[in-house]
């Protein structure tokens, strides 16, 4: 365990994780959008009797890409919440190891899975053009191209870690997080 | 195969993902998956279509976007002198009591739960000022710790909840309704923490030091100073929910302003700090969210294997008593919360077992309020009670030294759990004055 990680393996982790972090500023960005636009609401229907008629489609966009934007910098910061229970007692060895690049190799083929069918449904939205039915009328790829930014960028974060892990280097400790 | 061995084998595989430590939604999505295509021999595209489209689905709904909006608010608030502010506000309201500033860590608690969704920012904000605070003064290190630890679990009941949003989306409640329930049976909780402090400090004076009481007017109006942009934020953020001219998601909007305007006015926040606290609510909620995902397909898996219909016709047909059925429930969850993280466990059972309750005549918003109270309880329960790390992560003492100083306290959730029981108005009174 103790050898160092080969140099272009931590390289790959650090570009990796500097991808993740980018995405999570484009989350945090929509966070403060979703925000924005809420409140932008409040104000629009306490004072002046309108409204945007859009708040509720495009939260739920914010929400959605959010979520999937943040998940590869959750995991590499170990925010990610797991039972860790039985990891715990495999301590730290070449048996831990193991059973996390195991865990890593089941989330990819999960993930790949949904990504094959989200692809999928983006690109027949965009050959199709189809639109929300709603005043705005978005085009329905665009937030779910979005969605599958972020499960690539979390694809590669989790491969990133497995290939880390392979090579001798650190465990992401979860409960950093906690304390 | 009959109803029990699918029930039993689906839960079998998602526990056994879990504990082998897949993250929640690798584990549901996989069981779902599995299920699916070994229990109902769907073709893989009908499965990927399904759980594509339910997961984004359940992802993109106005109600769930009051998480990160509340995780947002907490995490500014957490970066405001707040600790600090809450213990100076709250000194001279309880020094006068049998316990003194023991209170304070329950009295802290529950205000705090009222601008936070979660126990553990709870336990963690009122933990990193009092227990250094109380131990400088002499006070039982013990009970100190042992309070903060169980009283930090008030967060999830009294609103706004993280977890009570959980709940209402998967077991479609109105999370307005919860918000409301989830505030008497808080106090409730917070009281009986407080009750045992009192009777054991009257009976044994030397837990708690005499402390220099603070006197006089200049005092009081100290306190109010410190306690008045809390008080303020709470009723900004509750207030709109109850009065009903604010739907959650739109209450945690205001939250955030709130957080930042109080941020402001008591000392500034550094742009750092802004940055940090809403990266950290990007990573909560990317783990929340994508947990809510995978739990949705979960749920529409269970729906297609026809389970809480079938569990529910079983059950009628043994005529099993509701408060046997409620006693098995709860047992159930006390196993399953000793080994699972709060949200995985509502998310993966709660499809299963609403519907079984609200059959057997269980009032839905009751049953939601009494889950949180379980919920509550498995967060203080070895081995993985996350607040018992939490406490660790605060102190540096050992799991089992922080695990038997809440022991007491413990208990006292136990007689909160009956009394909910005996009284269900505690969490009904609420929602039936302002919504039905």
């Amino acid at each position: 365990m103790e050898e160092p990680v080969p140099r272009f393996i931590e390289a790959l982790y650090r570009a990796s994780a500097g991808l993740s972090l980018v995405a999570g500023w484009l989350a945090a960005l929509i966070m403060l959008g979703m925000t924005l636009h809420i409140l932008t609401e409040i104000v629009l229907r306490s004072f002046f009797d309108t409204s945007t008629h859009l708040v509720e489609e495009y939260v739920g966009y914010g929400l959605k890409t959010m979520i999937f934007l943040g998940l590869g910098h959750a995991l590499e910061r170990g925010n990610l919440v797991r039972v860790d229970l039985m990891l715990d007692r495999l301590g730290s060895g070449a048996l831990r190891c193991g059973m996390e690049i195991a865990i890593c190799v089941t989330s990819l083929c999960a993930l790949a899975f949904i990504l094959h069918y989200a692809w999928f449904s983006m690109a027949r939205r965009y050959e199709m053009g189809t639109v929300s039915m709603t005043l705005a009328a978005t085009p329905l790829w665009i937030p779910e191209a979005i969605v599958v930014v972020g499960m690539v960028v979390f694809g590669i974060q989790l491969a990133a870690y497995a290939f880390r892990i392979a090579a001798g280097g650190p465990l992401i400790d979860d409960r950093q997080s906690l304390d | 195969m009959d109803t029990l061995t699918i029930t039993v084998m689906l839960l079998g595989i998602l526990l056994a993902l879990l504990v082998s430590g897949a993250w929640i939604f690798v584990a549901l999505i996989v069981a779902s998956v599995a299920s699916l295509y070994f229990m109902l021999d769907f073709p893989l595209a009908r499965i990927g279509s399904i759980s594509r489209s339910v997961m984004m689905k359940s992802v993109g709904s106005w109600e769930l976007a009051a998480v990160p909006l509340f995780v947002w608010m907490g995490e500014i608030i957490n970066r405001t002198d707040v600790s600090r502010r809450l213990f100076r506000g709250l000194t001279p309201w309880v020094s006068r009591l049998p316990g003194g500033l023991f209170h304070s860590n329950v009295a802290g608690s529950v205000l705090f739960a009222a601008m936070s969704g979660s126990s553990v920012a709870t336990t963690a904000t009122i933990g990193r000022v009092n227990v250094r605070e109380l131990e400088r003064r002499g006070y039982d290190r013990r009970i100190s710790i042992g309070s903060i630890t169980v009283a930090g679990t008030i967060g999830i009941m009294i609103p706004p909840s993280i977890t009570m949003i959980i709940f209402g989306l998967v077991a479609e409640v109105s999370v307005a309704q919860l918000f409301a329930a989830g505030l008497i049976p808080g106090l409730m909780l917070g009281l009986l923490y407080s009750g045992l402090i009192a009777v054991r400090c009257w009976r044994n004076p030397a837990l708690a030091p005499m402390i220099d009481r603070p006197e006089g007017v200049a005092a009081w109006l100290s306190s109010l100073k410190d306690l008045a942009p809390v008080i303020a934020l709470i009723i900004f953020v509750l207030g709109g929910i109850y009065a009903g001219f604010a739907t959650p998601s739109e209450a945690a909007a205001l939250g955030v302003l709130g957080a930042l305007l109080i941020a402001i006015v008591s000392g500034g926040i550094a742009w750092r700090d802004l940055y940090e606290s809403a990266m950290s609510s990007v990573r909560i909620t990317a783990m929340i969210g994508s947990a809510a995902a995978a739990a949705a397909l979960f749920a529409t898996t269970i729906g297609f294997l026809h389970l809480p219909q079938t569990l529910s016709a079983q059950i009628t047909a043994i005529q099993l008593e509701p408060w046997l059925l409620l006693l098995l429930v709860t047992l159930i969850y006390f196993l399953l919360g000793a080994v699972l993280e709060s949200i995985a466990l509502i998310l993966m059972t709660v499809p299963i077992v609403f519907p079984i309750m609200v059959t057997a005549g269980f009032d839905p918003i009751w049953f939601g309020i009494y889950l949180v109270l379980i919920v509550e309880i498995g967060l203080v329960t070895p081995p993985i009670g996350f607040n018992l790390f939490v406490m660790r992560g605060v102190t540096g003492l050992p799991i089992a030294e922080v695990a038997r100083g809440a022991l007491p306290f413990f208990f006292m959730m136990l007689v909160g759990v009956l009394l909910l029981y005996i009284a269900p108005q505690l969490a009904l009174f609420l929602p039936e004055l302002l919504y039905r």
